[in-house]
């Protein structure tokens, strides 16, 4: 068996199955045709095999048409390739494109995969047309044939379904996988409107999944709604960019005729025409619930959070340096238990897609959720596979049991047979046993990861990824490890760009995605997922330290005052310290700055706080810093119309002397009694220590908190300020830091209040206005 | 200077107030409550334990009812001005003609008519001793039926004539009364036309303890009848266009589930044109099956073989159906009437009942529908309907002699009979509004819009189906429909 007839079985056999499918009916409009040879004659008289590009090029424009499509065979040959299988493109496609296949209410396809097959590249098309050939019911009496008997039609989504994987329109009858379709195996991606519960597969838990398969499929969206001709006039748009700006619609448009002279078969949706899903949808008004929308969506794809789970099985890995009996591979499967072969036994868990970086449709790089297949295979020196006959035979004998070479080597057990656990390349003997056995100069074992995206399986906003902590948070779902294959033939571990491969002592092969992957064209920072380590140990360190030494130095003072019985303070005085205004301030920003640490730190660390909702705590966390820094601005204003911005400003001359003395105080005298250096009035409240320390909490740490708390926020609205200075992820750990930081100021300002004359004095000139002050000359001085 | 003490803690209060104000307010900003369906449903009477009220022993039914009486003066006088008691409409206008009309004195489909046929068709009637066509002139406040509505589970039944079964304990039926269950209404509405489910297609006793499959009200929430059915003085709301032509007291979904209640736009952007029945009573009569045709011609074979859902000597052919996908049709809540007397076309099926709108009524809705068809006898001279006596002496069921039976049953009915007789077919609509499943089960998009889809949109108005051509609301319709 040829790699090529085993696709074109399994092609035939998903065929066969899709003929069960209700048939839509042929085009009232087109007219009777003579079937053409290739030389332009009717077949009927000629009894040539039938050429689709003679008999539709009659009217329409084939060459144009093969030229321009998606499914001709260069095209099909570069696109097609059996699951794993880097071998060679599998059935070569017939001379000329299939126009039948596509077009036919009931297209005999596995007549045409077997014509492949037998190498009848000339006949297979005609093969296409099944037993209507040969029936005189097909034909009038002028020879041509009649349109409705070979039902003649746009393609139907049985059409696309034959080859492409399980779409089921019929709500009547339940769902079932008679054989997996190309897109079907590969992604396990489905296409159908029915509901999953009502559905006939056998999947886990299936009561409560009351969703579609999918939403377009349930909102009767056919296949060609999306993927149309690029140049039928029903859907051609003129962008807005390329229409004067006096103009909302151009009237003037290809006709009919023309289209279907030259109809682009290159599709909406492939490779030459990328489509979106906000080619129809208008995302952002309907996400208005979701915090920062906009910043997802230039992240994420929409179908990362609208395909959340695929619901069914899908190809995992395929191990073609070695070969079962059957001569095929040995293969795994994700989201099913069981064979995924047999559906009526299996139970099928579904598995949630790897979210690779992809180029979306405007050019920015998002996450997308993709299905992978881990690939192994034999190539030769040069790399190129090894052909798949010369696999096999180094595999089987003619007969087609196992080489006893082969045997000796694999049959761990003993039983005369291999089963899958033991097609295993797992040591150099074996290795060197096979590549010897292929005869190829420079056997080795070579593997890639084929990726393969999804679009289809899309839910709704009910079903769709909605919760914060899906993302946001230590265990993160943009992390979750996917394992490949459970095997890693001969140990080659396989390149892949998005990095992060882990192979297990068993051998199990596991990819591990990164927010921040060392070499990667997606890097993020998620908040309550990443945190940078050094903000956070600098900070920490910071704030212990800080701890550390506001305690020896309170430890050593209460043992000082012990010491030193009489300790009459000075005499004091009771002044007006603080204005009403200023208490106010200065009590609102205390509030607004521990709530702001608290619900910063539910968003930086929300699995250590698990009680708070993610989004709640944002949002508060935002109305939060608009306070502060509301009350920031008009306590500026305050001090700058009443001059009160003098205290924070240190007079130059003789300033590090004063320091000198406030440090030495701080370091001796507080220890001994003595009378603080720098007297507290109204119009002085602070000393110079103070004055520096709130220099720079006012113009460094204040403006820096402010400065990166507004970036983060304004990443939703001004996404480019944010990513020119480096995107959040430089951002959110300086934002960290600065938190520690005021926690830092926190300790140390609660700490030197209680160097008042009594420990308690300044907290209650703060709450009360009133101060004692130590007189140290005559009131009225 | 008190005040002053306290200041600062009042300042503080001010500046936490200033804090918490606009967290609570976009706290708050961000919810709002869905209208809660349950708000509207009425609530339960509490329950009185008659049994120490009504000792017994009673004689009759009359008994019971005059010791009923003892403390419901009303409830008698109430009930006999309400169709359970009288089987007749308000007046009604038909056809330009003020009528009152009802089960007394028109026909349907199935056994046909109650007149000279009261000994059967009684034991559905909330009185006693309905023998004759005499009964009204004579029936007193006695003879109302309390029973049958308010006995509890399984102590009553009723037999010929509408008087109790004879194996009835009146005294213990009596002690049982309550607010009417399931059980009370079904006893009558879910047989129907003579038996389980036979005539509307949404009633049966698979509603009298039913799982939520069936029904979501009654089974997953245990609604009774009279829930939604509210009743004042004895006056149900509710019925059925089998004989209510006028659309007066209807119980509407939209009475309790209010406002936006799908999260689809483009579902709720269906209401206008589509009941709320239409998608969520996808099939009609789940669970045990219904009649759908009756065929009267094929009786009185006394050689073919009996099957209650197949053929019965007496009645003729039958086909039962369960689960089945309904008719659909526009529906404004009224009905056109076949009158007895009524001028009929033999040739054609003659509705008994044709629900009334189309697509250009704007108080249409499409609405799912069984339609019963039966082949019926008529006056092949007069080109009338005609009513059989059935039941009694003389009756078809006991002589298998149409003639006869027609003969007699024209006489009560007051209609004119040339004495040759045929069989005509005729149709009648049951609007499905029971057995109504959740969301979850409902119709999709593809249970209509699709290449074999439930509506047949040109017979219904449409140009097509509106997925493409649009709704009656933004182009013209079609003239396909009638």
């Amino acid at each position: 068996m040829t790699s090529r007839s085993i696709l074109i079985g399994v092609l035939a056999a998903i065929l066969a199955a899709a003929g069960i499918l209700t048939a839509q009916s042929a085009s009232p409009l087109h007219p009777d045709f003579p079937l053409l040879d290739a030389s332009g004659r009717n077949v009927q008289a000629s009894g040539a095999p039938v050429s689709t590009l003679q008999t539709c090029g009659t009217c329409h424009d084939t060459d144009f048409i093969t030229q321009h499509s998606d499914h001709s065979g260069a095209a099909l040959a570069s696109l097609v390739r059996l699951p794993g299988y880097p071998v060679e493109a599998p059935a070569a496609p017939a001379d000329e494109m299939n126009c039948f296949l596509c077009h036919m209410t009931d297209p005999d396809a596995g007549a045409y995969l077997a014509a492949l097959a037998a190498g009848d590249t000339a006949a297979a098309n005609e093969a296409t047309l099944g037993e209507l050939l040969a029936d005189p019911e097909t034909f009038n009496a002028d020879g041509t044939a009649r349109s409705e008997v070979l039902g003649i039609q746009d393609p139907s989504d049985e059409n696309c379904a034959a080859c492409h994987g399980t779409i089921h329109e019929d709500m009547r009858t339940p769902l079932t996988i008679e054989a997996y379709g190309w897109t079907t195996e590969t992604t396990g991606q489905i296409f159908s409107g029915q509901r999953i519960a009502a559905s006939g597969l056998n999947v886990s838990g299936k009561n409560t999944i009351d969703r579609s398969w999918d939403v377009h499929a349930e909102r009767v969206v056919s296949c060609v709604d999306c993927h149309y001709a690029t140049n039928n006039p029903v859907y051609t748009q003129t962008s807005g960019a390329a229409r004067p700006a006096h103009l909302t619609f151009d009237p003037r448009r290809m006709d009919f005729g023309d289209y279907l002279f030259q109809p682009l078969h290159q599709l909406n949706g492939g490779a030459a025409n990328p489509m979106a899903c906000t080619d129809c949808h208008e995302a952002l008004p309907t996400h208005q619930w979701l915090p920062y929308a906009q910043q997802h969506m230039d992240q994420l794809a929409c179908e990362t959070c609208h395909i959340p789970t695929m619901p069914a099985p899908a190809r995992a890995s395929t191990d073609w340096t070695v070969v079962r009996a059957d001569g095929g591979p040995v293969e795994t499967w994700r989201g099913i238990d069981g064979d995924p072969q047999a559906l009526t036994t299996s139970l099928i868990m579904g598995s949630e897609p790897v979210l690779l970086p992809v180029t979306d449709a405007s050019g920015e790089t998002v996450l997308a959720p993709h299905n992978v297949i881990t690939t192994w295979y034999w190539a030769d020196g040069d790399g190129s596979p090894v052909p798949p006959d010369v696999l096999r035979a180094a595999y089987l004998t003619a007969e087609g049991t196992y080489h006893p070479d082969v045997l000796a080597a694999f049959d761990a057990d003993g039983s005369g047979t291999l089963g899958d656990a033991e097609l295993l390349i797992s040591t150099d003997a074996q290795e060197a046993l096979i590549a010897e056995r292929l005869g190829v100069p420079g056997a080795h074992i070579a593997s890639e990861v084929l990726t393969y995206p999804i679009h289809h399986g899309v839910v709704q906003g009910d079903w769709a990824t909605a919760s914060c902590e899906t993302c946001h948070t230590a265990e993160s779902r943009l992390v979750a490890p996917i394992t490949l294959a459970n095997r890693t033939p001969g140990g080659v571990v396989p390149a892949f760009e998005p990095g992060g491969m882990l192979v297990e002592a068993d051998g199990t092969l596991i990819y591990q995605p990164e927010t921040q992957p060392a070499s990667g064209s997606v890097q993020l920072y998620v908040l309550g997922h990443d945190a940078a380590r050094w903000a956070d140990l600098l900070g920490i360190a910071t704030l212990l330290g800080t701890i550390g030494g506001v305690t020896i130095h309170g430890g050593l003072r209460v043992l000082a005052a012990r010491r030193r019985p009489d300790h009459h303070g000075a005499q004091v005085e009771e002044v007006y310290m603080y204005t009403a205004y200023e208490r106010l301030w200065h009590w609102l920003q205390t509030l607004t700055i521990f709530l702001l640490i608290a619900t910063g730190l539910v968003i930086h660390k929300p699995d250590l706080f698990g009680m708070f909702g993610f989004a709640w705590m944002v949002r508060i966390h935002n109305v939060l810093a608009a306070l502060l820094l509301a009350n920031a601005a008009l306590a500026a204003f305050y001090h700058l119309a009443s001059g009160e911005i003098k205290q924070f400003l240190p007079q130059p001359r003789g300033f590090f002397d004063r320091m000198i003395r406030q440090t030495l105080y701080y370091v001796r005298g507080i220890f001994r009694d003595e009378p603080h250096p720098f007297e507290k009035t109204p119009e002085r409240k602070m000393n110079p220590i103070q004055q520096v320390t709130y220099f720079g909490l006012l113009n460094v740490l204040l403006p820096l908190q402010v400065i990166t708390g507004i970036l983060m926020w304004g990443i939703q609205r001004w996404p480019q300020i944010g990513a020119r200075i480096g995107g959040l992820t430089f951002i959110a750990p300086l934002h960290t830091l600065g938190m520690w930081l005021f926690a830092t100021f926190i300790i140390v300002h609660v700490y030197m209040t209680t160097t008042g004359h009594t420990p308690l004095a300044n907290i209650k000139a703060m709450l009360v206005g009133w101060d004692e002050v130590e007189v140290h000359h005559a009131p009225g001085d | 200077m008190n005040l002053s003490r306290f200041s600062w803690a009042l300042g503080l209060i001010a500046a936490a107030a200033i804090v918490v104000t606009p967290i609570v307010l976009v706290t708050l900003g961000s919810q709002q409550p869905d209208p809660d369906p349950w708000s509207n449903v009425p609530e339960r009477p509490p329950q009185t334990d008659h049994s120490d009220l009504l000792p017994g022993p009673y004689e009759s039914g009359e008994d019971v009812t005059a010791a009923c009486l003892a403390c419901h003066p009303d409830a008698a006088g109430q009930v006999m001005g309400t169709e359970h008691f009288t089987w007749l409409s308000e007046p009604v206008e038909i056809d330009g003609e003020v009528v009152r009309i009802g089960k007394a004195n028109q026909i349907n489909n199935y056994c046909i008519g109650v007149q000279g046929n009261w000994q059967r068709c009684a034991t559905c009637h909330a009185g006693y001793g309905w023998e004759d066509e005499t009964f009204f002139e004579t029936a007193t406040e006695t003879n109302v039926d309390c029973l049958v509505c308010h006995a509890g589970g399984g102590t009553y039944a009723k037999g010929a004539f509408g008087y109790p079964a004879a194996e009835v304990d009146l005294a213990a039926a009596a002690q049982s009364v309550g607010t009417p269950s399931r059980e009370n209404c079904g006893s009558c509405h879910f047989y129907g036309g003579g038996g389980n489910g036979v005539k509307h297609g949404d009633l049966d006793q698979s509603l009298t303890f039913p799982t939520a499959d069936i029904d979501v009200h009654m089974g997953q929430h245990d609604f009774q009848c009279v829930d939604c059915h509210t009743t004042t003085d004895h006056q149900i709301s509710g019925h059925s266009i089998s004989v209510s032509v006028e659309n007066t007291d209807a119980i509407a979904c939209t009475d309790c589930h209010t406002g936006d209640v799908h999260v689809d736009d483009r579902i709720d952007a269906h209401t206008a044109a589509v009941a709320c029945q239409t998608c969520h009573i996808p099939q009609g009569a789940v669970r045990d099956a219904t009649k759908t045709h009756w065929d009267w011609s094929q009786a009185g074979d006394p050689d073919r073989e009996e099957h209650p859902h197949e053929y019965l000597r007496i009645k003729g052919e039958f086909v039962y159906e369960s689960n089945f996908t309904p008719e659909y049709a526009w529906f404004n809540g009224t009905a056109d009437r076949y009158l007895l007397g009524d001028l009929m076309d033999p040739n054609v099926s003659t509705p008994i009942n044709m629900p009334l709108g189309d697509i250009n009524d704007p108080t249409a809705q499409i609405w799912p529908f069984k339609v019963h068809r039966a082949i019926q006898p008529y006056d092949d001279v007069n080109n009338i309907l005609l009513q059989p006596k059935t039941v009694g002496e003389g009756g078809y069921w006991e002589n298998f002699n149409w003639d006869l039976a027609l003969t007699l049953g024209s006489e009560i009915a007051g209609l004119e009979y040339s004495g040759s007789y045929g069989f005509a077919p005729t149709e009648m609509y049951w609007h499905l509004t029971h057995m109504v499943v959740p969301g979850e089960q409902a119709l999709q998009c593809a249970d209509c819009h699709s290449e074999n889809g439930r509506l047949d949109w040109q017979a219904l108005g449409y140009f097509g189906d509106p997925i493409y051509w649009g709704g009656r609301d933004t182009v013209q319709t079609g003239e396909g429909g009638q």
